[in-house]
């Protein structure tokens, strides 16, 4: 399904439920709550806020839906509000919130040709938490730049689209933000992940 | 143009999206080729790469499929649906202002009129004239009263003129 198909199905729904089908919306919510919840995730950091996060969204997407006149597609715009609730959420949120993963990382067993020792089951948890913590303190919109980019993999272009900047600024943030993880992980990296 | 090292590592930035063309391609493989900073830089990008697009499918994967939908059809209300409804059964804003400016001009039309035909509505009067002398008419239709003057011709224009402007007042 090609991303016009999508959105002309994304449009029929949505007049379906302008026109007062509540179940339509139910379609609505299912085709994009793990986007939208993975996305507060990697902004937010916390699976609770996120979900919360996510909830308003689509809440306050039907009671918009009237205002969404079409200049963009419908995700453009989910996505958009989105991406500016979770940032409103962090900047009120005063505790800081850490995630230290202690369980089963999924990827480590999907790494070809990489043993699994317990050694190395240890070291790409400390990675991954380390990981954690610079993403964590990347500025917003560099953390919203490179959570969109790399959790939905949407082109320069979109990304534009949603955080209304130029594709030339979406370019910058990804470097600054991308060389600032490279900073931060550099003694892991040279021992070969 | 001779490009320093920064512009380069931008673009090997830009290339892990493939958001390069082919010239800024091509521009980038020559100068990896003699810049050993710049290739460093880019085979630390490429893992780095790999790992955040891991670290961000665990976000994805670690969310929970218990569905959203319960939680949000509970806090919709009909309210909420109503609004949805009474949006789209609204009349288009032109439609809304071309009734509003017709009730307006109408209303107008008739509080006008009405005022004009309150006073002609307050009497009648006819006038006839004879080589002799001349009849006129007055009646009120307030008190449907008739009263009917008979004038000598001496007097009749400067009476004539009188009366009027009295029955119109």
């Amino acid at each position: 399904m090609t991303l016009n198909d999508v959105s002309a199905a994304d449009e029929m729904l949505i007049n379906e439920v302008i026109d007062g089908n509540t179940d339509s919306y139910r379609e609505i919510v299912i085709r994009y709550e793990k986007k939208v919840v993975g996305i507060a995730y990697g902004i937010v950091h916390n699976e609770h806020d996120a979900m919360d996060i996510a909830q308003e969204v689509f809440l306050k997407v039907y009671r918009s839906l009237d205002k969404f006149r079409g200049q963009s597609k419908f995700f453009t715009w989910l996505y958009r509000i989105t991406v500016n609730m979770s940032i409103d959420f962090k900047r009120k949120k005063t505790r800081k919130s850490t995630v230290t993963y202690d369980g089963d990382i999924k990827f480590m067993n999907e790494i070809p040709g990489r043993s699994t020792s317990p050694s190395k089951k240890l070291f790409i948890k400390e990675v991954y938490n380390k990981l954690n913590d610079a993403i964590e303190v990347l500025p917003e919109d560099q953390k919203a730049t490179l959570v969109l980019r790399e959790i939905e993999n949407l082109s320069y272009q979109e990304i534009a689209d949603i955080l209304k900047c130029s594709t030339g600024t979406v370019m910058s943030r990804l470097f600054y933000a991308r060389k600032k993880l490279r900073d931060m992980l550099k003694p892991y990296l040279s021992d070969g992940f | 143009m001779k490009h320093n090292c920064e512009y380069f590592k931008k673009l090997v930035s830009a290339k892990m999206d493939n958001e390069i063309d082919a010239n800024q391609c091509r521009e980038l493989d020559q100068h990896l080729f003699s810049c050993i900073e710049c290739k460093l830089y880019y085979d630390d990008l490429r893992q780095m790469q790999l790992l955040t697009k891991k670290v961000f499918s665990e976000y994805k994967s670690n969310y929970s499929n218990k569905s959203l939908w319960a939680n949000i059809a509970g806090q919709l209300t009909s309210k909420d649906e109503n609004i949805i409804k009474y949006d789209k059964k609204r009349l288009p804003f032109w439609i809304s202002s071309v009734v509003a400016a017709s009730i307006l001009i109408f209303g107008l039309l008739f509080l006008s009129t009405n005022k004009y035909s309150g006073v002609q509505n307050k009497c009648v009067v006819e006038w006839v004239e004879s080589k002799r002398s001349s009849v006129m008419v007055y009646e009120d239709v307030s008190t449907k009263t008739t009263i009917i003057w008979m004038l000598s011709s001496q007097s009749n224009t400067d009476k004539k003129e009188n009366i009027m402007k009295g029955a119109v007042s």
